[in-house]
């Protein structure tokens, strides 16, 4: 997969295209540089690590990049947040980040404190989308936004959710999970973007989500780009 | 409207087994979506001959690629087929910043050589 984010990930003023990839490749995901012509450099491979003593055993099929860059420590470098599909493996690097092959991930919530607990009865929930920090809520401070999933005899996509960033500009603290929007059993969200799309400053909610229908009998897939824009106030 | 999907909002972090009142910035701060359109035909990425679940899902973002200073839409997916890596389409913005227009898409790799992601 090609999970596309455009961010300055090293630093130098231009946005770069950050790609979070799938299984199966150590969890690299990959740096195309922005060149000062506009163009982009070849890719360069980025591994995370996330080490054992932090993170305990990490399978390989869970290593699906998921990858998001932002300043969360307000030092002027830009940090990523890391992670993959099981949600206890989210955690943060401190930049500069570039020219490094290989980067050491650090847990981010003590363990049994991540945003994103158990479901009811306990029923495992995880992430299912690229992770996003952007200032959902317009005080200074990157949130952080992402779709998350639910054990219940199956895999089922609950929907898009927001964590407030309740911290300070050198110390992010994200909140409680909140509902953006809701899944149903026939659809899922699979990927996610917040950005002004109606030049309004207002930071609104892009996403894909895969649903089927009905179309004369026989059972279509869909996946369409969907933009929900933030109301007025 | 507006108080049930505050409601519903409220309901679902509970699902959640946790606690927290309706905020701004919550599900009642965004109007009903719309689908993102080229020349009037919604973006639709699912291959209904061989659509694969796990493997194709797709991926919006919204920024800036041609430094015109207008957003664009980049999607990216999974591989097609099984000789090629991950895929990203971009659909450049031709509108204005307040009423993006998008043009038909192009393929990232037909811009950077090592434009694909490689394989799981």
């Amino acid at each position: 997969m090609f999970s596309p984010q455009l961010a300055d990930y090293d630093g130098d003023g231009r946005l770069d295209l950050i790609a979070g990839s799938d299984c199966c490749q150590d969890g690299c995901f990959y740096v195309f540089r922005r060149r000062k012509d506009g163009g982009f450099a070849p890719r360069q491979a980025v591994k995370p690590v996330f080490p054992p003593e932090q993170f305990g055993r990490v399978r390989p099929d869970a290593l699906q990049s998921r990858i998001a860059v932002a300043d969360l420590n307000g030092d002027g470098k830009p940090d990523a947040l890391i992670g993959a599909n099981d949600r206890k493996i989210l955690g943060v690097v401190y930049g500069p980040l570039a020219g490094k092959d290989e980067l050491i991930v650090q847990r981010m919530w003590p363990e049994g404190q991540e945003p994103f607990r158990s479901g009811p009865s306990g029923s495992f929930m995880a992430v299912c989308t690229n992770p996003v920090l952007a200032d959902w809520d317009r005080d200074g401070l990157p949130d952080l936004i992402l779709g998350v999933r639910q054990w219940k005899d199956d895999w089922r996509s609950r929907g898009v959710y927001w964590c407030r960033n309740a911290g300070t500009k050198r110390e992010p603290k994200f909140g409680p999970s909140r509902l953006l929007v809701a899944d149903d059993d026939g659809q899922a969200t699979t990927g996610i973007c917040v950005a002004v799309w109606n030049g309004d400053g207002r930071p609104d909610l892009i996403a894909s989500r895969f649903e089927r229908s009905k179309e004369g009998g026989a059972s279509r897939w869909h996946q369409k780009v969907w933009v929900y824009l933030r109301r007025g106030g | 409207m507006r108080a049930l999907l505050a409601l519903a909002a409220a309901a679902s972090c509970v699902g959640l087994g946790l606690r927290v009142p309706a905020a701004a910035g919550d599900a009642a701060d965004l109007a009903p979506p719309f689908a993102v359109s080229v020349g009037g035909v919604p973006i639709d990425r699912a291959d209904n001959s061989n659509f694969d679940l796990g493997n194709d899902n797709s991926f919006p973002w919204v920024g800036d690629f041609d430094g015109d200073g207008k957003l664009d839409l980049l999607v990216g997916q999974g591989h097609r087929g099984k000789a090629e890596g991950g895929h990203l389409r971009i659909y450049r913005n031709q509108g204005g910043k307040a009423e993006p227009r998008l043009a038909e898409p192009i393929w990232f790799h037909d811009q950077v050589p090592t434009g694909l992601t490689p394989l799981g």
